[in-house]
């Protein structure tokens, strides 16, 4: 049953036809991983906090700063020199104290990561770099974790649900980058693009542990901002794919696969 | 919570709520709330204040699809029967 502030906190939630009691219930307890607290995490986190997500874990070995300021919006300039993952706890501990944090400050990479995400029911993707996006990729479809893949920079983004060995994912449509592109730290973004994106990447979330609606997978959303334009275009399962294909190649996380920069 | 015997000889529970004084939208959410726990068949019976309560929470309650048997006003409030249709 709901305590008295849980009644009134998750009363949106609780009227909202098609979602309802049974939903809040399921979200409540179901966890749920955000890999990278900068500007996807930012919106991500808050939302899945506010929602009542029981138990959120959050993976950042950075510490704020004052470039962060302008789209990393769980943080205040009070935070800066701080852990992303210690200011972000905090924060979202004073939204909600409901929700279980958990803070992973390791730098993760092919040796921890299944450790990492083994706990968690679903896994959000808030990094800004290819290689760690395929290390994540190719950890949920080992691990079998539901994962919601974002990317943005400028004016735009995408995002695609993952659902391993069940619906496409990044290597089915991306082979390796050969060079690493660019992310936030060497083009710009608008802030608040990349907190359209993280804010989808929570909707996800919420729709995959609660169990309403439909999820984008096998599909692929972009978003242009400047523009003002969606576009959503559908993919699919690659059989050749190396890591969820018939016959894969990629069986375990072999660091040189994943030379991520320092 | 009263058993009854409907017709169909299945025994059904009713359960009762006195939600005056509680505004939309809380009303609604508490009775969404107790009518989780209900089967189907299952009633509340419950008092509501006059104004927008007993305009808001009937309409509510027939969009997701539960059936208000009885309405009533009594004195300065109102008595709702709600039967739950669906899960």
């Amino acid at each position: 049953m709901f305590t008295e502030d849980q009644l009134n906190r998750y009363s949106r939630h609780i009227i909202l036809k098609g979602f309802g009691p049974k939903a809040q219930k399921k979200l409540l307890h179901s966890s749920v991983l955000v890999i990278g607290a900068g500007g996807l995490g930012s919106s991500a986190l808050l939302y899945l906090a506010a929602a009542g997500a029981g138990k959120i874990g959050i993976a950042d070995y950075d510490k704020v700063d004052i470039s962060n300021l302008q789209r990393q919006i769980l943080y205040s300039q009070k935070d800066i020199k701080i852990p992303k993952t210690e200011a972000a706890a905090f924060r979202l501990s004073e939204l909600n104290s409901d929700v279980h944090l958990f803070q992973h400050t390791e730098r993760l990479q092919p040796s921890n990561i299944l450790n990492i995400i083994k706990d968690y029911d679903f896994i959000i993707d808030g990094t800004d770099s290819q290689k760690m996006k395929l290390l994540i990729n190719d950890a949920c479809v080992l691990a079998n974790k539901p994962l919601a893949h974002a990317a943005a920079i400028e004016f735009s983004g995408q995002i695609m649900t993952i659902i391993p060995h069940k619906s496409s994912c990044l290597r089915c449509i991306f082979s390796a980058p050969e060079n690493e592109s660019l992310s936030c730290s060497q083009s710009g973004i608008i802030g608040a693009v990349v907190g359209v994106l993280g804010t989808l990447q929570a909707l996800e979330a919420i729709k995959y542990l609660s169990g309403v609606g439909e999820l984008l997978t096998d599909s692929f959303l972009s978003f242009q901002g400047d523009m003002a334009r969606f576009h959503k275009f559908s993919v699919q399962r690659n059989p050749h794919c190396e890591i969820c294909g018939e016959t894969p190649t990629i069986t375990d996380l072999n660091p040189e696969t994943y030379q991520l920069c320092k | 919570m009263q058993m009854k015997q409907d017709n169909d000889n299945t025994t059904k529970s009713e359960i009762f709520r006195d939600y005056r004084g509680v505004e939309c939208p809380m009303n609604f959410a508490r009775i969404t709330v107790d009518l989780m726990d209900l089967n189907i068949g299952d009633r509340i019976r419950v008092l509501l204040d006059d104004g927008e309560p007993s305009v808001n929470v009937p309409r509510s309650l027939e969009r997701e699809g539960q059936k208000v048997v009885h309405k009533e006003k009594i004195d300065d409030h109102w008595l709702l029967i709600i039967e739950k249709r669906v899960d």
